[in-house]
């Protein structure tokens, strides 16, 4: 008996190593995935957000590479529904993308914003002149990112779209440049990054119309990436940025209570107390 | 059949010769007393057993060879039996490990929007390239609509409701809500 338990036991210890020696490597897998935003057939994986093989923010130092992807633009816009629909505007098109992607910009970029205004039947012109504004602002982006490996090529194009959103609603440029920066060197993923810029974006917005200054408000990016809050966190924030507007309090109260309460590795909870006791 | 082999090949010992050799004849002696002498060289008749005895002691001794290394083989086997066992209990628990982890690499996401005039309401977003078909929502009595969707945690997401295909308008329920540049405004959603 004694001898069939060893046997039992050695099972079990061998099973168990096993399990472990299985389960270790799974557990390391990013939780990043494959990039796609959802497991329907029409993901947000496909097409050409996850194409994009240069990485992003070395603008200008691969022209090769970048000369390819103002060629893969092209053919984009040749090919593509949307591009179809835009002939009339096809070399203005062409002309405002091909600096932008030789200077460091992911292609996608344009191809997601141009399938967004088809979809939503923007005029031709209308999406030209909103191209031009966002395309100045991805090469910038390009020019705060130059020379870093950061972020991952599979994740630029999101983040040069948050950017973009983010400084079209209010953000200061210095506010894009603090988290991205920050972002770069704590090696926080680019889409932690995006959605600070993108809430402290809505957070802005909820503002906007206030007496409110752009720059206290930028710091709410800063302390967004900076806190321990997950991204899933981030809307409850502008909510409650909606929340205390509609009772009375002012940007630079919200953003001192962020300070208080976020800033200092506090919680959701700690930010309500410190808005609303 | 290899045991009858091994007694033909037992051939001649010279006596003298050799202490092995010396000491092997005198356990053919001892074994065999009606066959003194028998084996060896030097005027003795060469070794010679009787086949059919010598096929038969060797099954008997393979067969108490096969049932003592078939006892001793148990508890092995068993072990094996165990060991595969608990090897396809850790590879499905592991299977399963990976299932749960990647499942909580996306979260179900439903949108919801009560429109009780609308004929149609679909789902556009960065997701889903902005093109609707196949995010239609569907209607519930109450006249809300609402679509589940599985999106991948950690980033935020674009998002407009478009009623009876034409018009574009923000999730109402969200504070989080952005100028698209275009004209319009899109809501936003991080998980």
């Amino acid at each position: 008996m004694a001898h069939h338990h060893s046997a039992r036991l050695a099972a079990i210890f061998w099973g168990m190593a096993l399990l472990l020696a299985l389960s270790v490597p799974a557990q390391a897998q990013p939780s990043g995935g494959s990039g796609t935003g959802n497991d329907k057939p029409v993901g947000s994986g496909g097409g050409d957000k996850g194409g994009y093989s240069a990485p992003a923010g070395r603008g200008g130092t691969d022209m090769a590479a970048s000369g390819s992807a103002a060629a893969d633009f092209e053919v984009w816009l040749s090919s593509s529904r949307e591009g179809q629909r835009l002939t009339s505007v096809r070399e203005r098109l062409i002309a405002i993308a091909t600096p932008a992607i030789e200077a460091g910009v992911p292609f996608q970029v344009f191809s997601a914003r141009i399938r967004e205004a088809v979809a939503k039947g923007v005029a031709p012109d209308i999406i030209v002149q909103a191209l031009e504004v966002d395309a100045g602002r991805w090469m910038w982006l390009a020019g705060v990112l130059r020379g870093a490996d950061w972020p991952p090529a599979r994740s630029a194009p999101d983040l040069y779209l948050s950017a973009a959103s983010a400084l079209r609603n209010g953000l200061m440029q210095q506010a894009v440049s603090d988290v991205v920066t920050f972002a770069r060197s704590s090696g926080a993923p680019a889409e932690k990054a995006g959605a600070a810029l993108t809430t402290a974006a809505a957070i802005v917005t909820v503002y906007r119309n206030g007496d409110s200054l752009p720059g206290i408000l930028g710091n709410a990016a800063v302390l967004m990436i900076h806190s321990r809050l997950n991204v899933g966190q981030y809307a409850a924030v502008a909510d409650m940025a909606n929340r205390a507007r509609a009772a009375g309090i002012d940007a630079g109260r919200f953003i001192a209570a962020m300070e208080a309460s976020l800033g200092r590795g506090g919680t959701l909870a700690d930010l309500e107390r410190s808005l609303f006791g | 059949m290899k045991s009858s082999k091994r007694a033909r090949q037992a051939g001649t010992l010279s006596p003298g010769s050799d202490p092995v050799v010396d000491a092997a004849r005198e356990f053919i002696e001892t074994r065999d007393p009606g066959e003194a002498g028998v084996g060896l060289a030097g005027g003795a008749k060469p070794f010679r057993r009787d086949r059919r005895m010598a096929e038969a002691s060797a099954d008997a001794i393979m067969a108490r060879v096969r049932q003592t290394s078939g006892r001793n083989r148990a508890p092995g086997s068993r072990i094996a039996m165990m060991a595969i066992a608990a090897v396809l209990v850790a590879a499905l628990s592991s299977i399963a490990t990976i299932g749960i982890i990647r499942s909580s690499a996306t979260v179900e996401v439903r949108f919801v929007l009560s429109a009780p005039e609308a004929s149609s309401v679909m789902l556009a977003a960065d997701f889903n390239q902005w093109t609707p078909d196949g995010y239609a929502l569907k209607r519930s009595p109450d006249g809300h609509w609402e679509i589940t969707v599985p999106l991948q945690k950690g980033k935020s997401y674009a998002y407009n409701f478009v009623i009876d295909g034409e018009r574009w308008i923000v999730d109402p329920s969200t504070a989080s809500r952005l100028d698209d540049g275009f004209g319009g405004s899109s809501s936003t959603i991080s998980l």
